[in-house]
């Protein structure tokens, strides 16, 4: 449920992708909640754990599936929540992201959070997640004029300048 | 369950008996399926999973014939059933009249040497089941509008477009089906499916798009993941998910799917949409 706080953040602004790292049911779960919900076409990407990637390791589904995402959907920004699996074997995703190379050409950000639905509900992974989006692209300097204004995890961000 | 099969008695369980595997009772569907067979003379041992009950899955062995549905989750229990204790399995479907109809047929063929009777059943309820829904879907066939194409998820639904007469351009499987033996569900797909119609293994929502659009489909089955998609591509959506509350298997199934059909392809509304006003324009 965390994640689903965080994902919600992520897919609903143009622009952007969602991505989930863990298996597909954790995606497809949550977006079904949310386009029931919103009844708008909600996408989450997801690296499709298997048994064996719980052994050994996510790195290259994340890699192939940021490839993918980027290609297909050509967002500037992607954003990565995690589920239980790579949470419980101690995924270093942070890690995982550094290394990472895009293939194509085009530039896209990455934002990671950590999401595992045992710690915490959707409201407080929306939170992690703006937090996260904060700390992660913020770059310091003199302040602008507008605002984003994240008012609740049902509720798309609002800006204004 | 494969643990469970095995451990209750069988007594009381006759030789014109079946399992039926892979329906889920959505709608009350099993309830349905079981009505057929059982007004067939046919024993319904045990329904798995849709309306199961433990004590019929312990004495599931003592069933003659298993007839599996959804063969991406039965066929974990189907092939033991088979190879370790002899109880073959026929792949049945109980979508479309068609389909419904032969599922009947094989049964009874199946018991025919055990029990002549059973092969009176299948004629008279298959001619009960058109006969008494047919003018009412020949209704809906003739008002629905214009040429029809149909994308789909799940290569079972195949059965149901014969009726409100839709032409299936396109058929995907989502997220059933287990890794090993790819090639063998390939080649039961393109049995099923007709020549000409296009195949996609799991579509994703980008290439579900692109794929409604160079279809140029008027209606498209899914679940509820895809009903946004289609509607905001002008396209008819008929739900297929898990939690619909129309039945849409058996003969009563086909009724309903054809008033669904007319009900999205001639909605009114999508004279609203561009695609809509295009195709209006052709058809004048």
């Amino acid at each position: 449920m965390r994640a689903s706080g965080g994902l919600s953040r992520a897919a609903r602004r143009s622009g952007r992708g969602a991505f989930l790292h863990g298996s597909q049911g954790c995606a497809t779960y949550i977006r079904r909640y949310l386009i029931s919900h919103f009844r708008e076409p909600v996408d989450i990407a997801v690296s499709g754990f298997s048994e064996a990637t719980t052994i050994f390791g996510g790195g290259d589904n994340l890699r192939n599936g940021l490839n993918n995402v980027a290609r297909q959907y050509h967002p500037e920004l992607i954003g990565i929540a995690t589920t239980c699996l790579p949470e419980t074997i101690g995924e270093d995703v942070g890690f995982l992201l550094s290394e990472f190379h895009p293939e194509g050409n085009a530039p896209f950000r990455l934002v990671h959070v950590s999401t595992p639905s045992y710690r915490g509900t959707h409201v407080d992974g929306f939170h992690a997640t703006v937090l996260a989006l904060v700390e992660q692209l913020v770059e310091g300097g003199t302040a602008g004029e507008g605002i984003t204004y994240s008012p609740a995890w049902c509720h798309p961000p609002i800006s204004a300048t | 369950m494969l643990k469970l099969v095995g451990t209750g008695y069988t007594q009381g369980i006759g030789p014109v008996s079946v399992n039926i595997l892979g329906d889920f009772n959505i709608a009350g569907e099993v309830w349905i399926i079981r009505d057929y067979f059982e007004k067939m003379g046919v024993q319904v041992v045990a329904t798995i999973t849709g309306d199961g009950r433990v004590d019929d899955i312990r004495r599931a062995h003592g069933a003659a014939l298993n007839l599996v549905q959804c063969s991406g989750s039965m066929m974990h229990l189907a092939t033991p059933a088979s190879e370790e204790r002899g109880i073959p399995f026929k792949r049945v479907s109980y979508f479309g009249i068609e389909d419904m109809a032969q599922a009947l047929y094989d049964a009874a063929g199946f018991f025919a040497e055990r029990s002549p009777a059973s092969w009176t059943g299948p004629p008279a309820l298959v001619r009960r089941g058109t006969l008494h829904h047919h003018a009412q879907i020949d209704r809906y066939r003739r008002k629905t509008p214009g040429p029809q194409g149909c994308g789909v998820r799940g290569r079972r639904l195949q059965g149901l477009f014969a009726g409100p007469g839709v032409t299936p351009v396109g058929n995907g499987h989502g997220d059933g089906g287990f890794a090993d033996r790819p090639a063998r569900r390939l080649r039961r797909t393109a049995q099923l499916v007709r020549r000409g119609d296009h195949h996609r293994r799991r579509l994703h929502p980008l290439e579900l798009s692109s794929f409604l659009q160079e279809k140029q489909v008027d209606l498209f089955i899914g679940g509820v993941k895809e009903r946004p998609i289609a509607y905001k591509l002008g396209v008819g959506f008929c739900d297929h998910n898990h939690e619909r509350k129309e039945p849409l298997a058996g003969f009563t199934g086909m009724l309903n799917f054809a008033r669904e059909v007319y009900n999205t392809v001639a909605s009114p509304v999508w004279k609203l949409t561009p695609r809509g006003r295009k195709r209006e324009l052709s058809w004048s």
